[in-house]
């Protein structure tokens, strides 16, 4: 643009206009400090909470795995569960080539301060469908078989009190015992670990016969099924199947993705989205309403020198790009400057607090921001435009 | 007290010409209310069910669960062990001599939200006949006490602004069938997220046999060592007994995350805001060069030149913060909000904007506005009178 508007007795030289945009940048170097800080602090928070959401939903999509998995649980009772009797209907339905049990249970080990996350898994079920992400010790799942107070223990939690294999560790849980107790005794029979970010290897497998025969109360019950299909555009369907099958039984049921149904649990916590959708709303504006004002004083400010330029010949045009490539340049490097630092030292922070390590920043958020910031940038250059194209040179110059 | 008055002149003053630079102040004004604006919403949002949380819970009440466990959701209580709580010393009496006992279970289930029709979770509670002997703060508000032994339901009145199908007369399917909604009843408290029923007919339609919890009432608050020491020297009994007050003070899970997320936003978004307040009040500084160098010409003190522009901040920083504030309770008040925690269902609570979180705002505006006037003062003060004059 600024080529093809460039006036007859200044010879095309690019380099020229972005000294004039240098210096126009640096003519108050406190203010454009300042004015680039406050862009800055905008797209780091728009970096840290917009990068944060999409990161997150990448992350969720991601744990599914690259097979679909369908989440069945009670309708009515989120705390019970259903029977186990259901699994092989829901196995006959077409379209499912798995089924597998979910039911976990909190405890803590010696102290209520220590929380250990117990899962019960059917080892049958467990070698004809793997987890993705995880990785098990050799001969751990053959041993559970043997053994059925067996327990095969995340990495993370052996390393957290010092478990070795073949040691017997008690529990305190809530669950109570068929003998009254609550105190559950596993023996570790192997270890597991996780590949990526995905999961966690800070939980234990137990066996679920054990854990049922030996609990006092809802014997034959899981908290839910886990469906894996084998097209995934077949979901919505497949689901719809599962419930109308156990529909208007004592049994009503509710199936979803997985990613739907932590999605779900993670909406019930709190209006998260909504709440960050509108904090961001707010800081941009507020933040831009600020940087925009600044600049748009800084620009009319140096009306007079923008006189002096339409008396060498500039033409407007060019005066207007020249506004706009500046107050573009500031905002698009603070942006940048803004999200990066989102980026490498708030993701680290973030991802720790929640404890899913640190999350890429999605490449979308940039593209975004950018835009953000050359709208920014438009708006902020507009209205000096406007004074400028019915600038009259004598007037500017005399400062009037 | 002649340096205070050229102060408090300079000061007017240069206060009087402000609004001659409206677009200036305004990036003050608006900056520092955004700022006030987000950061009193989003303190607000986590203290109202903070403090809904709180005050469900009283000093004279114990809650009793299963030893090891500390919430209700995973707790289970045997009906032995509850004729033991119930025959405890402490605990009070209703007026026909039965212990003040309620004997509950919960029970989450998935309801449809208004907000985006979403399945939630959400918290039956069964109680006792003596319940109302317990927890003497549940009042109708219309309709009328669920039957023991029919399904019945009485649904809070938070809960019923947050949820679909809960109005009175509907029916809400359950285990066991259709479930009625017979009454609407407020408490004050958190406890207004929940549907209540008969803890018996409950139990049934769920084939539960153990409680969750019991809740006892004490003669008073200083009855609850007798009680605790009771319950946990009873060789049959293995059970966890907390004052309710403590019970519900430990708060959501997610309150700590919440306040942290509020102030680091505060924070961040407060430095934006307070380097665009600095670059106003150096232009502010700039535009009034001649009058400040004509007032040190004439023999006013740096000093009253440094409370003028410092004052000129804190004014607009006050009225920002001021706007930020009555934003936050415009938007909010009388609104409802839930913050739940990952193992249970949200607690909903109404939202109040209360004078402290607003003074938390008020207070987080002006050390905006001495930040932000504080430099340009100092330079205020340094202007070289002469050149200053010279411009002229």
């Amino acid at each position: 643009m600024a080529k093809g508007c460039a006036p007859g007795r200044m010879p095309g030289d690019g380099m020229k206009y972005l000294v004039l945009v240098w210096a126009g940048l640096w003519r108050k170097p406190a203010r454009t400090v300042l004015t680039s800080m406050s862009v800055v602090s905008a797209f780091l928070l728009y970096g840290a909470l917009s990068g944060t959401m999409v990161s997150f939903d990448r992350w969720l999509g991601q744990i599914t795995g690259d097979v679909t998995v369908l989440w069945t649980a009670s309708r009515v009772d989120r705390s019970a569960g259903l029977p186990i009797g259901i699994l092989p209907a829901i196995e006959r339905i077409p379209g499912v080539l798995a089924v597998d049990i979910q039911q976990g249970f909190n405890s803590y080990f010696q102290d209520p301060k220590n929380g250990v996350g117990v899962e019960t898994i059917d080892v049958a079920r467990r070698i004809k469908y793997p987890r993705p992400f995880f990785t098990v010790s050799d001969g751990a799942l053959e041993a559970m078989r043997r053994v059925r107070t067996g327990a095969i223990v995340g990495a993370e939690l052996m390393e957290k009190y010092g478990w070795k294999v073949g040691d017997r560790v008690p529990l305190t849980s809530g669950v109570i015992r068929k003998d009254r107790s609550n105190v559950w005794v596993f023996d570790i029979v192997g270890t597991f670990d996780v590949t990526g970010t995905q999961a966690r290897a800070d939980q234990m497998w137990v066996n679920y016969d054990y854990f049922d025969e030996a609990r006092a109360f809802g014997k034959g019950t899981v908290g839910g099924v886990i469906s894996v299909i084998a097209d995934p555009s077949q979901a919505t369907r497949i689901a719809a199947e599962i419930d109308r099958r156990f529909a208007n039984s004592p049994n009503e049921t509710l199936t979803r993705s997985l990613g739907d149904m932590i999605r779900a649990e993670i909406d019930q916590i709190t209006d998260i989205k909504l709440i960050i959708d509108v904090v961001l709303s707010a800081v941009l504006f507020t933040l831009l309403f600020v940087t925009g004002n600044t600049m748009m004083q800084s620009t009319v400010d140096r009306i007079p020198e923008f006189a002096v330029l339409k008396t060498y010949g500039f033409s407007d045009a060019l005066i207007a790009a020249l506004v706009l490539v500046e107050s573009a340049a500031l905002c698009l490097i603070s942006a940048l400057i803004g999200i990066a630092v989102a980026a490498t030292v708030l993701f680290p922070l973030i991802g720790a607090a929640f404890r899913i390590g640190t999350l890429p920043m999605d490449a979308s958020v940039v593209v975004t921001g950018v835009g953000i910031a050359v709208a920014l940038a438009c708006v902020i250059a507009l209205p000096p435009l406007w004074r400028l194209g019915r600038l009259n040179v004598v007037d500017a110059l005399a400062g009037r | 007290m002649r340096a205070f008055r050229q102060m408090a002149l300079v000061t007017a003053m240069g206060l009087s010409t402000v609004p001659q630079r409206p677009g200036r102040a305004s990036v003050v004004v608006i900056g520092i209310a955004g700022v006030v604006g987000v950061l009193i919403s989003m303190l607000t949002l986590e203290a109202s069910v903070a403090e809904s949380m709180r005050a469900a819970g009283r000093e004279d009440r114990a809650i009793v669960l299963r030893n090891g466990v500390d919430h209700e959701a995973e707790s289970a209580i045997f009906t032995a062990e509850a004729q033991s709580i119930a025959d405890a010393p402490g605990v009070a009496r209703t007026a026909d001599r039965k212990p003040a006992v309620s004997t509950e279970v919960l029970v989450t289930v998935s309801l449809p939200r208004k907000l985006d029709g979403a399945l939630s979770g959400v918290l039956v509670r069964g109680m006792s006949p003596q319940a109302a002997a317990v927890r003497r703060e549940i009042r109708l508000q219309t309709g009328r006490m669920f039957t023991l032994g029919l399904r019945e339901l009485i649904v809070g009145r938070v809960l019923q602004e947050q949820f679909e199908g809960l109005q009175l007369g509907n029916r809400v399917r359950l285990a066991g069938g259709e479930w009625t909604i017979v009454g609407v009843y407020e408490t004050g408290d958190m406890w207004e997220s929940m549907l209540l029923t008969d803890v018996a007919t409950l139990m049934s339609a769920y084939r539960r046999n153990v409680f969750s919890s019991v809740t006892v009432r004490l003669t008073s608050p200083a009855a609850f060592d007798a009680f605790r020491n009771a319950l946990t020297s009873d060789p049959t009994l293995s059970v966890n007994v907390m004052r309710e007050s403590e019970y519900y003070s430990r708060g959501s899970e997610l309150s700590g995350v919440f306040i942290t997320l509020s102030y680091v936003i505060g924070a961040i978004m407060g430095a934006g805001a307070l380097f665009g307040a600095l670059n106003t009040m150096y232009s502010s500084v700039s535009a009034r060069a001649v009058e400040i160098a004509t007032l040190r010409a004439i023999g006013f003190p740096a000093s009253s030149v440094v409370v003028s522009v410092l004052a000129e901040a804190l004014v607009l920083a006050l009225i920002g913060g001021l706007a930020g504030a009555a934003i936050s309770w415009a938007l909010l008040s009388g609104g409802t909000f839930a913050l739940g925690s990952p193992s249970g269902s949200a607690v909903a609570a109404e939202l109040r904007v209360t004078p402290q979180l607003v003074g938390v705002g008020i207070i987080w505006a002006l050390i905006m506005g001495l930040f932000g006037g504080l430099l340009p003062a100092l330079r205020a003060a340094r202007l070289p009178v002469a050149t200053a004059l010279r411009a002229m």
